[in-house]
């Protein structure tokens, strides 16, 4: 260990420096403490022994200023002196000495009372180590999760179609950097639009991975793998009925195989000759539809969350919309919002606020939903992912 | 066997190294009376401050001796300054000085090996 000593009597100096050279220390040795200092700040110790009573500074002035310093690593201080009532150990030790040794030194004492500030100073260097690692891993987990999030951003509309029929829009919150929820609006062929959103249980990193494989299944791109288009006997693809792929997304995510996450999904098309919006949910929160004369819905389905159970059907429903009407997807991250006192949102509060904005365009009327949820969570904002998909018939 | 520090305490401390006895019998020989002279300067101006320091200073040095009886001289004094009660002080200093003397001179005696 690099030791600085401050003494001003040189025989007590002497004999320090003797004792801690032969037990192997490096020792520098100051003849009072403001030399001390200076030697101090020229250089880095680990341990500082120091008289208390010396001319120019003294001992207590020294571990002030020590203290007050910048150091790469923790300054054992250890307090020659002959003082040893109580009020003098307060003194000392409120300005920041860690130990006392009684002068003359004894050399069993001073060997144990060196050996306790080395242990600190392993201690000490051996947490810093470890929280450089930490943070070097923090650094490194905080850049994937940058890029993960990045990736998932890459799951949500790039842009939205544009039909004559309908227009679209949505909003998208993660609690967390990666979430559980993700959406899309497909165009599909000429009549068809495309309309799911999802829920992973849970969020964060094993969440996200999950709703990149999923929407990879969920492609509009007329590929072997899409499970929204499929060819016909004529080669030709035909959209796909929701309920089917829904079922096909049970099929293909169960549970045990995705580390026990499942996730809940409204998937629907939207046909833009009929106006008709044909759906399967699976445990997801109903589908809610604002027809233009009449009070806002909530169409509640029951249904089991994709991957509980193996080899189930999932029931399709319509809907029949005409100009002006609207309809909502979204996640429980609306309903299930917790205001401060844990009281949720609700559906019945949701719907009063979804019934109060129809007057809104539909994006404002997104933002304004998104905001009302924020606004009753207060502070810290939702707990949970929030996404919300609206479709308005023109 | 001497009366004026305790030569057994005083070589463990040393490791019995002779060597650096001397080494440090020669400090005690240079600075010793540099600081007895600041100490008898301090009684004759009545400055209990300087007092105090100096045979604080005194004392510390020479407790690496194992010498208790001049230590207890010097903290007689060394008290008197911090009270800034100076009655008795020369007295007290002409004790410790002869103290000194007999702890020099045993400490050398013990290097010439007749300790």
């Amino acid at each position: 260990m690099k030791v600085l000593i401050a003494e001003d009597d040189r025989i007590s100096r002497r004999m320090l420096q003797r004792q801690l050279e032969e037990w192997g220390h490096d020792v520098v040795a100051a003849v009072d403490g403001r030399d001390a200092w200076e030697k101090f700040q020229a250089d880095e110790y680990s341990i500082v022994v120091s008289d208390w009573m010396m001319p120019e500074m003294d001992g207590i002035d020294l571990v002030r200023r020590i203290r007050k310093s910048e150091t790469a690593g923790y300054v054992y201080v250890i307090l020659l002196t002959a003082r040893s009532k109580k009020e003098d150990i307060i003194v000392g030790m409120e300005a920041g000495a860690d130990d006392f040794l009684s002068k003359p030194f004894d050399r069993g004492e001073l060997r144990v009372r060196l050996r306790a500030g080395e242990r600190i100073i392993h201690l000490e260097r051996s947490l810093a180590q470890r929280n450089a690692q930490l943070q070097e891993a923090n650094k490194r987990m905080t850049r994937d999760l940058e890029a993960a999030a990045k990736v998932q951003q890459s799951l949500l509309p790039s842009s939205l179609p544009e039909v004559p029929q309908a227009r679209f829009a949505w909003h998208y919150r993660p609690c967390d950097e990666l979430a559980g929820d993700f959406l899309n609006v497909l165009r599909l062929g000429e009549r068809h639009v495309g309309i799911y959103v999802a829920d992973v249980s849970g969020h964060g990193v094993a969440a996200s991975l999950l709703s990149v494989s999923i929407s990879r299944v969920m492609t509009p791109h007329a590929t072997a793998s899409s499970l929204l288009l499929k060819p016909d006997a004529s080669g030709k693809y035909r959209v796909v009925a929701p309920g089917e792929v829904v079922a096909e997304l049970n099929r293909r995510f169960p549970m045990e195989e995705c580390g026990d996450r499942y996730f809940t999904i409204i998937y629907g098309v939207l046909d833009l000759e009929s106006l008709e919006f044909r759906y399967a949910s699976a445990g997801h929160p109903p589908v809610v539809v604002v027809p233009s004369k009449r009070a806002p819905e909530a169409l509640e389905v029951a249904s089991l969350a994709v991957g509980w159970v193996p080899d189930v059907e999932y029931e399709e429903h319509s809907v029949r919309l005409a100009s002006g009407d609207r309809f909502l997807l979204y996640t429980d991250g609306i309903p299930e919002a917790m205001n401060s006192d844990m009281e949720q949102f609700g559906q019945e509060r949701m719907l009063a606020s979804i019934d109060g904005l129809r007057c809104e365009t539909l994006d404002a009327s997104v933002a304004s939903l998104v905001r009302t949820v924020e606004s009753w969570c207060g502070g810290t904002g939702p707990k949970d992912d929030v996404s919300l998909l609206a479709v308005e018939i023109v | 066997m001497n009366d004026i520090f305790d030569k057994e305490s005083l070589l463990d401390r040393i490791d019995n190294d002779m060597e650096f006895l001397s080494e440090t019998v020669e400090m005690l020989e240079e600075d010793g009376p540099d600081l007895l002279g600041q100490i008898r300067s301090a009684i004759d101006a009545a400055d209990s401050e300087t007092l105090a320091v100096a045979a604080h200073t005194y004392k510390g040095m020479v407790a690496n001796f194992c010498a208790d009886s001049t230590v207890e001289s010097a903290l007689k004094l060394e008290l008197m300054g911090k009270g800034g009660d100076l009655a008795g002080a020369h007295e007290a200093l002409a004790v410790l000085e002869d103290r000194a003397g007999r702890l020099t001179a045993a400490l050398r005696e013990l290097l010439r090996g007749n300790g």
